[in-house]
């Protein structure tokens, strides 16, 4: 009776503390404005996608960073830069970019993290409307522009969106993919109203992607020596053709341990690029299931995400949409075929934003992924003329119950949720390491967000960082399968994702009432196989590849 | 070009003609040649004047006439030929003139009887389209109706015939509509064309303040309702309006409950819901109704592909493809399905059909 009473006083305040965060932004330093565009009308297409947010350890502390890409204004004398914040270790960010040397201004859009170079240090790729930027990171805290030197200038100006590291042919060294969303020229830009594509809820508004060009996926192979080679055609990845490409995600969908590549695409079909371990791709993204809705029609893709939300050993993929469509989540059913269930899991009601960034995160420490989408319209004319439809979207939060279905929690996780904003980027990690999930937003035109988990639960986790040896350094790519009693939980280290940004390279698992891990199986790039057995909880766990276990951090 | 293949033809014609005019036939030509037309009708008069009963005369007279913008003396030689000859050709020709002189009423007969006598297929179609002008221009747009059937069977995708269809479409809606606003202006009638004029510009929130008018008017309309509910749907589809949609939906299935298109919009409205059960609940009840629908077979397949019952989703897939086989989302279906199955060659096969209707409808 007792032990009744005392369940569910907790399961009360459970539901009364559920899914919070605390908006940490400001008083932990984050006070740049990103700019992106004009901020009451925008003329060009260019002015609405945003930029990512990262979450990295650059300095390799073991406290992760922030990185923010910030854009541009067709406006003489805005001359805004990204910024790369220090973590303090205090809850507070210490401004390092000059330092740091990421100061390249532009229109910066997309950004991922991976050590090419394998030299410890991780390393940035930030893409633009204009040339992409590769920074080395050189240690102490320093980047240097080695994009010319790498081979990753371009013949040229292009723009890129969504980029990721991986490390496809498994030979240890990352490679690279960029996608590209409009082969823009401002010089031969429509103007507000001037076509069909040019009008939004009977506003002139600006033009695209619609009637504009699209562009091809660019891959790139390391080859040694701090230089890359464009192999876009020999692999296949640029016979797909042109797209409206944005979101980029990386995971071995069909589990046969080489990395597949999942592009988001505007307006068209979305594309899979099935790995055929020969250094070339097969683009299998309708057949997959993973291209349209389900009545075969093609959304407005942006941001991407990956897990096994109903631990069924595959991995899942979650792609934001445009307003009028409902974010799609495509349930991984047999290795790599996919069927679109995001009516099925209860988030195709939800049709109302344009949805950005987004993420698989398990903010209780249940054991199963939840989900956080970040949303925002592309015209801020819709506030000026009172539409139905504002420019300023809710983020919204869902609640994984138990693999069966995804509840939304946003009215209860109050309004650092629920608050209209104009989010892109969103990139989630753990930056206080107290084993719950955070979440950095990159707003557009405004300073950006720092969600910091406060959800209260009496859950255990695990945060696990793989150093490759004989794998790439980073360990892009590695497989962890993390079994507790009768939870066995999948993950993959993985550069790029959510929408244009970056999430903590570490690992992150909730446990439930698990008191320990019975096993942590890494399934290295290079093809070893690394299984330790009973681990602690609430810990940083760091594995090295062929050392096992080397450091836990409490 | 048909007029030029018709002076071919007149040219063979004048090789046979009695030796005495047919220098005259010769040298009007030649002048045609120099682009002498005012010395062709010289030649052409004499050998009128030469033979009066001579309708070859008279119709290559007239022709030049014709060439000249001199539409009157054109139309007069024309008939004088047919008189003497009755060549479809000079009525046709005639029939041609009198419309350029805006004597369409004139022009419809003789159009109508060469058109139904008419076996070349390019010459039909232009006859058929003068005919369908000048109906339209004297008002006649539904005797216009049966040539347009005609036309359209004849060239499909004729820019020209779509256009005129078009317009003889409109004119009778028009017509029809003016009747109305005049004989019952206050009527629930007007309001509902209102709507569904609304509803084909994609204006859906004012057409579901039209509907809502005609259900104050006349609230047992159940189709009406019907309509409402999918104009709220439409009007907002980020789903904000699917409870008020549903709750017309339910209306319908009150009056009527073997409502099947009632049925189906229920279900997807669970389905889109994550309502899983009761969409299986309300598309089943569809197809109990009517089984050969299509829609309730595709709600009711999509939701068992949710549930990876890739064989009972087969079950109603292909029985819904051979109803409506240009259905891309149907194809679509049948391939998840049937690649769920380990069907893989059939799932391909579907795949290809799903692309190809995608491009056919990308490029229409």
């Amino acid at each position: 009776m007792i032990r009744a009473a005392v369940a569910l006083v907790f399961l009360f305040q459970q539901e009364a503390g559920y899914f919070s965060f605390s908006e940490m932004a400001a008083s932990a330093g984050l006070n740049t404005k990103t700019v992106f565009g004009g901020e009451s009308s925008k003329r060009y297409i260019v002015e609405t996608t945003g930029g990512g947010a990262a979450f990295v350890d650059y300095d390799g502390d073991g406290w992760i960073d922030i990185f923010l890409v910030n854009g541009s204004r067709f406006q003489a004398g805005v001359n805004a830069t990204s910024h790369l914040y220090r973590n303090n270790r205090d809850g507070t960010f210490t401004d390092v970019t000059k330092r740091a040397g990421v100061e390249r201004p532009g229109w910066g859009q997309g950004v991922c993290a991976g050590d090419y170079d394998n030299d410890g240090h991780t390393d940035l790729f930030v893409t633009y409307w204009g040339r992409n930027v590769l920074y080395r990171n050189t240690g102490g805290g320093v980047f240097s522009d080695r994009t010319e030197a790498a081979g990753l200038r371009g013949s040229r100006e292009r723009w890129g969106s969504g980029c990721a590291f991986l490390d496809y042919d498994r030979d240890g060294l990352l490679d690279l993919f960029v996608s590209n969303y409009i082969d823009f020229d401002i010089k031969s830009a429509p103007e507000p109203g001037s076509g069909p594509h040019c009008r939004y809820m009977g506003l002139a508004v600006n033009c695209g992607p619609r009637g504009l060009k699209g562009e091809s996926n660019l891959l790139f192979h390391n080859e040694g020596g701090g230089k890359f080679a464009d192999v876009s055609n020999k692999s296949g990845i640029s016979k797909s053709g042109d797209h409206f490409g944005l979101g980029v995600l990386v995971s071995d969908f069909d589990n046969d341990e080489w990395p597949d590549v999942y592009v988001a695409n505007d307006k068209s079909a979305s594309l899979l690029f099935r790995n055929k371990h020969d250094g070339t791709f097969e683009e299998v993204g309708v057949y997959s299931g993973v291209a349209y809705d389900p009545n075969g029609k093609a959304t407005s893709g942006m941001g991407v995400a990956a897990a096994d939300f109903d631990r069924d050993g595959m991995l899942d993929i979650l792609k934001t949409n445009f307003t009028d469509e409902a974010a799609s989540l495509y349930r991984n059913s047999k290795e790599g075929l996919f069927v679109d269930e995001s009516a099925a899991f209860g988030i195709g009601g939800n049709r109302k934003w344009v949805g950005w960034g987004a993420g698989f995160a398990d903010f209780d420490n249940d054991g199963w992924p939840d989900i956080l989408l970040v949303n925002g319209h592309v015209f801020p004319e819709l506030d000026t003329a009172g539409t139905a439809v504002p420019f300023r979207h809710p983020r919204v939060l869902y609640r994984n119950v138990g693999g069966k279905r995804f509840e939304d929690v946003s009215a209860k996780a109050g309004p650092v949720i629920t608050t209209p904003r104009v989010g892109r980027g969103a990139a989630f990690g753990d930056f206080d390491n107290d084993g719950r999930v955070d979440v950095v937003i990159n707003e557009m035109n405004a300073t950006p967000s720092l969600l910091r988990s406060t959800t209260a639960s009496q859950n255990h986790w695990v945060l696990v960082r793989l150093e490759g040896t004989k794998s790439n350094r980073a360990a892009i790519g590695a497989r962890v399968t993390c079994v507790t009693g009768g939870l066995r939980q999948i993950d993959e280290v993985r550069s790029g994702g959510s929408f244009f940004s970056q999430n903590d390279l570490r690992l992150h698992f909730g446990l439930g009432s698990a008191q320990r891990i019975d096993l942590l199986e890494v399934r290295w790039p290079s093809g070893a196989v690394e299984r330790i057995r009973d681990v602690g909880v609430d810990r940083v766990v760091v594995v090295r590849e062929g050392f096992g276990l080397t450091k836990a951090v409490e | 070009m048909i007029v030029r293949c018709w002076i071919a033809a007149l040219l063979v014609a004048t090789l046979l003609r009695a030796q005495n005019v047919s220098p005259y036939f010769m040298r009007a030509d030649q002048a045609i040649e120099r682009n002498d037309l005012q010395g062709a009708v010289k030649e052409l008069q004499g050998a009128v004047r030469l033979d009066e009963s001579d309708a070859e005369a008279h119709g290559r007279l007239g022709l030049v006439f014709r060439r000249m913008g001199r539409f009157p003396d054109a139309a007069s030689s024309l008939a004088r030929a047919i008189k003497l000859r009755p060549d479809p050709r000079f009525k046709v020709l005639l029939a041609f003139t009198y419309q350029d002189l805006g004597q369409y009423g004139k022009a419809v007969p003789l159009l109508s009887e060469t058109f139904g006598a008419e076996q070349k297929v390019p010459i039909k179609l232009v006859i058929g389209q003068r005919l369908v002008e000048c109906n339209l221009a004297i008002g006649f747009a539904d005797e216009a109706l049966p040539t347009v059937q005609t036309l359209r069977q004849i060239a499909p995708e004729d820019p020209n015939v779509l256009y005129l269809a078009s317009k003889v479409y409109m004119s009778l809606w028009n017509g029809a509509f003016q009747t109305l606003l005049t004989k019952a202006p206050n009527s629930y009638q007007v309001r509902l064309i209102q709507a569904e004029a609304l509803e084909a510009q994609g204006r859906f929130g004012e057409a579901v303040h039209e509907y809502r008018g005609v259900m104050q008017a006349e609230p047992r309309l159940h189709e009406i309702r019907y309509r409402l509910g999918r104009a709220l749907l439409l009007s907002q589809p980020d789903g904000k309006a699917d409870t008020e949609a549903q709750a017309e939906f339910e209306k319908v299935l009150e009056g009527s409950p073997l409502h099947v298109e009632a049925l189906t919009e229920i279900g997807e409205i669970h389905l889109r819901g994550g309502r899983r059960e009761e969409a299986l609940r309300w598309f089943a009840e569809a197809f109990r109704v009517r089984p050969a629908a299509v829609p309730p077979r595709v709600g009711l397949a999509k939701a068992l592909i949710a549930e990876k019952q890739w064989a009972k989703a087969l079950e109603q897939l292909e029985p819904a493809v051979k109803a409506a086989p240009n259905d891309p989302s149907i194809h679509y279906n049948l391939m998840l399905a049937y690649r769920g199955s380990g069907r893989a060659a059939e799932a391909k096969q579907a795949l290809e059909t799903f692309e190809r209707l995608k491009k056919d409808k990308n490029r229409q």
